[in-house]
């Protein structure tokens, strides 16, 4: 079987993002576009640390993140796999809601106006991912 | 004397031969290695056509073959002088040359340091991985597990033959020729003796796919500013390296395995046969090797690649998610002289070069430094060993 193009992940590291951070980012991305579907494996915690050329407690970070918010699925066996069904969203509205109060708050002190606001907001928003 | 006279042009064919691969490999290191590397130094791919660049390549390579044809030249008087001491020539020109091009390498390795400097390169350090890849490297998929099961078929097929053949065996059996192939050492037969070749061929089947497991696992040098198209070459040239691995160790089984009829003392060959046969393995060992480091270039940077759709799409999304560029020396930090990757925070043991060979490991981990000396102790003795052996015939 030959291999699949399937989903870079890039970890800038002069970036002020921390990197388990911007690994958990780029995962959350991934899984919202379709670059990575519900059930797939990811690389273990070593072979991605070894990859990117972090300490592995730095993925490890990620991945547990990423677990504990449902996105991801520890198997002894399999390693981490994309969950097949992702967490209800009455989890995630309440940070959602402080993270969109201080987003607006920006704008609005950059002189964004609402409407702009919005289609910025509608533009960003993913399209459903495509079947494979 | 006439033997004599074989070995002695044998092992001076065989040193010129070594020579000439090695110096042809060294001399088109520029060439070979990655374009975003100039010795050891990464640069951004906008530098390429910089005339300081081009110079200091071209440079490197004019100096590199002049000298390896200095040395074929001095070979060659050496074997006029001193036919005898023909298998020094197989030994040490090859160190010889190793040791030049290091003395090359460091000033232009420094310089380039200087020149990143001084015109201000800028180059993004990042850190990258491709999950799907990296999910399925770490399970060997399409690792070319044909060329390994036959040889070791073969292996076993042999070892079967030496088992039907062992109770028609002549009691004695001559167990060493030298190097005229003329009988020196005789010792009652035995099962060990019989089973020594297959054995040792099969050790050598499952070392080289320990060295094809290794290029899965090995940490790659990936361009910050064109990952996408990184992997894919480096897919493609995992696929050839591993194809030629195996064919190489076809190769070995087979050498060894065609002394079966010799050890079992059914076909005793010339001299002649022999190193015919040894130099033919030599060449069809290290010809695909060039062949494939020349087309392919270093981690497959030279492949022309047709790219799958959502490579192309993920590819032309690169840029916007490309990183702020540093003028911050990135990961040249990690490289010791360029050549030596030292990273603590790395997981990694074995990672691509970056000019060259320094044996590709992290140094920085336990291990990376026991493999590092276990491999130049053993270099060192083998060395030592030999030159202690030969120079009483010198």
């Amino acid at each position: 079987m030959t291999e699949a193009y399937n989903m870079l992940v890039l970890v800038d590291f002069s970036s002020d993002t921390p990197i388990y951070k911007q690994i958990y980012e780029q995962v959350v991305l991934a899984i919202s576009n379709g670059s990575l579907m519900p059930g797939e494996g990811l690389p273990s915690v070593r072979r991605l640390s070894e990859d990117i050329g972090v300490n592995i407690h730095t993925v490890n970070k990620a991945y547990a993140v990423l677990r504990d918010e449902g996105y991801l699925r520890m198997s002894r066996r399999s390693g981490a796999v994309v969950a097949l069904d992702m967490p209800d969203k009455s989890r995630i509205i309440p940070s959602m809601k402080e993270r969109l109060c201080q987003l607006s708050a920006q704008a609005s002190i950059h002189g964004i106006t609402r409407e702009e606001f919005v289609r910025m907001a509608d533009d960003a928003f993913p399209d459903a991912p495509a079947k494979r | 004397m006439k033997e004599l006279y074989e070995m002695n042009l044998f092992m001076f064919v065989l040193g010129e031969t070594i020579c000439l691969m090695t110096g042809i490999l060294l001399s088109i290191l520029p060439v070979i290695t990655r374009k975003e590397l100039l010795f050891g130094v990464r640069i951004p791919e906008s530098a390429q056509s910089d005339p300081d660049v081009i110079k200091m390549r071209r440079l490197y390579i004019v100096r590199m073959s002049v000298l390896s044809a200095l040395s074929l030249i001095g070979g060659a008087l050496f074997y006029w002088i001193r036919p005898s001491g023909s298998i020094f020539l197989c030994l040490y020109q090859p160190l010889f040359l190793l040791v030049f091009q290091f003395c090359l390498y460091v000033p232009l390795w420094r310089k380039a340091i200087s020149l990143k400097k001084e015109k201000n390169w800028k180059v993004s350090f990042i850190g990258t991985s491709e999950t799907s890849a990296a999910h399925s490297r770490e399970r060997l998929k399409g690792l070319p597990w044909g060329w390994y099961i036959l040889s070791a078929i073969l292996c076993i097929i042999a070892a079967a033959y030496g088992w039907a053949m062992y109770p028609t065996l002549p009691d004695t059996l001559i167990t060493h020729w030298n190097a005229e192939m003329q009988a020196d050492a005789w010792s009652p037969k035995s099962l060990s003796a019989v089973f020594a070749m297959p054995v040792i061929a099969f050790c050598m089947v499952a070392f080289m796919l320990g060295c094809n497991i290794v290029i899965y696992f090995t940490k790659l040098q990936v361009s910050s500013e064109n990952p996408v198209l990184s992997f894919a070459q480096h897919r493609e040239y995992r696929r050839l390296l591993s194809h030629m691995l195996g064919f190489i160790t076809l190769v070995i089984a087979l050498l060894f395995l065609l002394m079966m009829p010799m050890t079992l003392n059914i076909y005793i060959p010339s001299a002649a046969v022999m190193l015919t046969a040894i130099l033919t393995a030599t060449i069809l060992m290290i010809v695909p090797s060039i062949w494939l480091s020349v087309k392919a270039g270093q981690g497959g940077n030279r492949l022309k690649l047709v790219l799958s759709p959502r490579e192309m799409k993920e590819m032309e999304q690169f840029p916007s998610q490309s990183v702020a560029k540093t003028i911050d020396r990135g990961d040249d930090r990690l490289w010791k002289i360029g050549l030596f990757y030292y990273n603590k925070e790395d997981p990694s043991l074995f990672v691509e070069d970056r000019f060259g060979s320094n044996g590709g490991l992290n140094y920085a981990r336990v291990s990376g430094k026991v493999i590092a000396g276990v491999i130049a102790l053993l270099t060192i003795s083998v060395y030592v060993f030999t030159t202690l052996l030969f120079l009483s015939e010198f």
